[in-house]
């Protein structure tokens, strides 16, 4: 039987439409990485902070948290240790200001970097240092600090009780909490 | 040559208009099943926020107020053991650093609670080696021994005492001018109620501390005798968020019996 094929306007057409289709899907899937950037970073960095405060329980002894950034905010780090006043921008886990737990007698290093998660930016109004108390497991000072990628802004709240929760700032996170 | 074309017969208008109609109306009852499901989702967020936040504050306070009075010494090393004063020096059950219930009272029902141990366990407090700096001053501050605690409502919200205002402070109570105080619940939250009383053993409320005379077992102490002090409370926190009310409710036998010799007035 006879089959009459496209016409070159025919596949012209269809390769306009897939065009324009994919020009439109192309943000919003840039937007999607953008969005769960921020996601997992907020996600990891509570996560870290509620293991901070059930180590510190565990332990019987106070858990510091250190939070250093640079360059405005772009570059960050946040880590967890049993030294006061630790660094996470050190990297040697036996120097003594290196933020590290000792496990099975070894200093193991923890520390989110943001290297991990993009673009995401860190910002505190004020440098936001703190430790778990190892006795009572509350957070002493309490406070938060806000993480932003593009037009998504997550504030992370650590209050006394030691509870870390998220909240969407600018209320264009879908399934977030707004602030 | 192409064959020939059947006649195809398409949809007529008033079919595809019902077909819409269909669509639409089935459209409308399944987003009304997704709005329900979001608005039960964040219902329940509330219930649980507010539930943790009653909660985790109440074992918070138990926990910490079974520790109250707590002093790190060493008693075999009194060499007199019969020596009465021994007992009654430690400093976290003395004067004002005793556990006391204030803020507004109704009756025996108190609003805040403060009391104070030995947080860091070197049996010592308010000593600072620098009682001139302030508590905002990271670089001079010494709060390492400002141990004097509490629990209050203020503002729909419970809060907890931290430590002094400022290290030239010796006031200790229920006041934001001596004390440095801190929101132990999340500001979503309204607490109505925060109640602490004196209870018996049993549960009923009493107007104060049960007392043991230690010289002739009477149940008041007179002052200028050796006394013992057995303590329990009872709180109860009421809070509500969005539609949501909750009260939760604990008591406590404060674990260190105070040991005092009631002042001769």
């Amino acid at each position: 039987m006879y089959s009459r094929g496209f016409t070159l306007i025919e596949l012209l057409l269809t390769l306009l439409i897939v065009a324009i289709l994919v020009a439109i899907a192309v943000p919003s899937v840039k937007e999607q990485i953008v969005i769960e950037n921020i996601r997992s970073a907020a996600n990891n960095l509570k996560q870290e902070l509620s293991f901070a405060r059930s180590e510190a329980i565990k332990r019987n002894a106070d858990i510091f948290v250190d939070m250093t950034m640079s360059g405005g905010g772009a570059t960050w780090c946040v880590g967890i240790s049993i030294n006061d006043n630790c660094d996470c921008t050190v990297t040697d886990p036996d120097l003594a200001n290196a933020c590290v737990l000792p496990i099975n007698g070894a200093n193991v290093r923890r520390v989110l970097n943001s290297d991990d998660y993009g673009d995401v930016s860190m910002d505190m109004i004020v440098d936001f240092n703190f430790d778990f108390d190892g006795i009572r497991g509350t957070a002493g000072p309490s406070g938060s600090f806000v993480l932003e990628n593009g037009a998504y802004n997550v504030d992370v709240t650590v209050s006394l009780l030691g509870r870390v929760r998220l909240c969407d700032n600018n209320n264009n996170m879908a399934g977030w909490t707004s602030c | 040559m192409y064959p020939e074309q059947t006649k195809q017969k398409g949809f007529s208008l008033v079919e595809l208009m019902i077909a819409v109609l269909l669509s639409g109306v089935m459209a409308m009852a399944v987003s009304t099943i997704y709005v329900s499901g979001v608005e039960q989702a964040d219902n329940n967020h509330q219930q649980a926020q507010l539930n943790h936040n009653l909660r985790a504050s109440l074992d918070l306070m138990l926990a910490e107020l079974k520790r109250a009075g707590s002093y790190e010494v060493d008693f075999t090393a009194i060499s007199d053991q019969d020596d009465f004063s021994a007992y009654t020096s430690n400093p976290f059950m003395q004067g004002v650093n005793n556990l006391t219930l204030a803020g507004t009272c109704t009756g025996n029902v108190c609003t805040c609670v403060a009391y104070s141990y030995d947080l860091n366990r070197d049996g010592s407090i308010g000593v600072s080696t620098n009682p001139g700096a302030t508590l905002a001053d990271p670089a001079t501050e010494n709060t390492a021994n400002v141990e004097q605690f509490g629990f209050r409502l203020n503002n729909g919200a419970l809060e907890m005492r931290r430590s002094r205002a400022a290290i030239a402070n010796t006031g200790f109570d229920c006041t934001s001018s001596t004390g440095r105080w801190e929101d132990l619940t999340d500001p979503e939250v309204t607490i109505d109620d925060f109640d602490v009383r004196y209870i018996d053993e049993n549960g009923t409320t009493q107007a104060g501390p049960e007392q043991r005379d230690l010289t002739n077992g009477d149940t008041s102490c007179d002052p200028g005798v050796n006394c013992l002090e057995i303590r329990y409370l009872a709180i109860s926190i009421t809070g509500s968020l969005g539609e949501y009310s909750l009260t939760a409710a604990g008591r406590v036998r404060i674990r260190n019996d105070r040991l005092y010799t009631v002042p001769v007035p």
